[in-house]
């Protein structure tokens, strides 16, 4: 359904869906804490700070490789709750 | 004469900056965090910079930094997001003039290229530019970026700026490349721009980096 690795400038781990989806980052508001938003991006924390973006790309900040199997994790909640 | 170079963490800034300084401009440098937007790698490769050309010159250069992801935010909530680039550089020189005036800050320096990204097009840099009364120094402006990046190699900060970092993820997909100052004020009176102004100064650290 998506992958993870570094994003393109290598500053963050990004999950990526492999098949265009968009998300209703409103339902994220219901059920994560929110740091900030736009209309296209929301800043969630769970366990640290994230960026979602509509388009599907999640963005975890300050995380490492070690940290993958918790990212998979999130990242498959952020979809389910998210989801159109 | 005391400048205040606008620093991201990229490549031109420093290299702005190191060549007002080998003129004899006494500098200071303001960073615009686009946290939580972002992380705090564009900060420290600023900070980085900055530390560089301290030692380089051996002198202090003092070091705000300005939380400039909230005032972003509100605008995108708000406004069309298609000048949402426009925007922020207008509302960057907005806040760096008023820590230009209030510290003692003859002028502002970016390291702004003509066509590089879609803020730095002609008619948006000039729709930008009269945001503020200020004046801006400009050292890059019609630099061919191979040219730019030769100097960055050579004063040391090239490989800092091409480090790993979290890029920019309010850019809009479509950004205006003629904004017309018009649609721009139309849009910016859509926020109660004099507030975010003000909390983005409030909000402000400031720390001296020394050679």
């Amino acid at each position: 359904m998506f992958e993870i690795k570094l994003c393109k400038n290598k500053g963050a781990y990004s999950a990526k869906p492999l098949k265009t989806i968009s998300l209703d980052l409103q339902k994220l508001k219901k059920e994560f804490k929110v740091v900030d938003y736009t209309p296209v991006v929301m800043v969630i924390d769970i366990d640290g700070e994230l960026i979602v973006h509509s388009h599907g790309e999640i963005l975890f900040k300050g995380r490492e490789e070690k940290d993958m199997e918790a990212m998979k994790k999130i990242a498959n909640r952020i979809y389910e709750v998210a989801k159109r | 004469m005391k400048g205040l170079v606008l620093v991201s963490g990229g490549i031109d800034s420093p290299v702005a900056a190191y060549m007002m300084m080998k003129q004899g401009v006494e500098v200071g440098a303001i960073h615009f965090s686009n946290e939580p937007f972002t992380d705090q790698k564009q900060e420290l490769k600023a900070k980085e910079h900055m530390k560089k050309l301290a030692a380089m010159f051996n002198v202090n250069i003092p070091f705000f930094i300005a939380m400039h992801g909230k005032v972003q935010a509100e605008f995108a909530r708000n406004a069309d997001r298609r000048y949402q680039c426009v925007f922020c550089r207008r509302i960057m020189l907005r806040v760096a003039e008023r820590i230009a005036k209030e510290k003692g800050y003859d002028f502002l320096i970016t390291g702004e290229n003509l066509g590089q990204v879609a803020s730095q097009t002609l008619p948006n840099m000039a729709a930008i530019t009269k945001a503020v009364g200020i004046g801006i120094m400009r050292p890059l402006l019609c630099n061919d970026k191979v040219e730019t990046i030769k100097i960055a190699k050579e004063i040391g900060t090239f490989e800092t700026s091409i480090g790993p970092g979290v890029c920019c993820n309010l850019v809009p997909q479509n950004p205006v490349t003629k904004a017309r100052l018009h649609s721009i004020e139309i849009n910016e009176s859509k926020i109660d721009i004099e507030e975010l102004i003000k909390k983005e100064i409030s909000d402000m650290k400031e720390e001296l980096i020394l050679p």
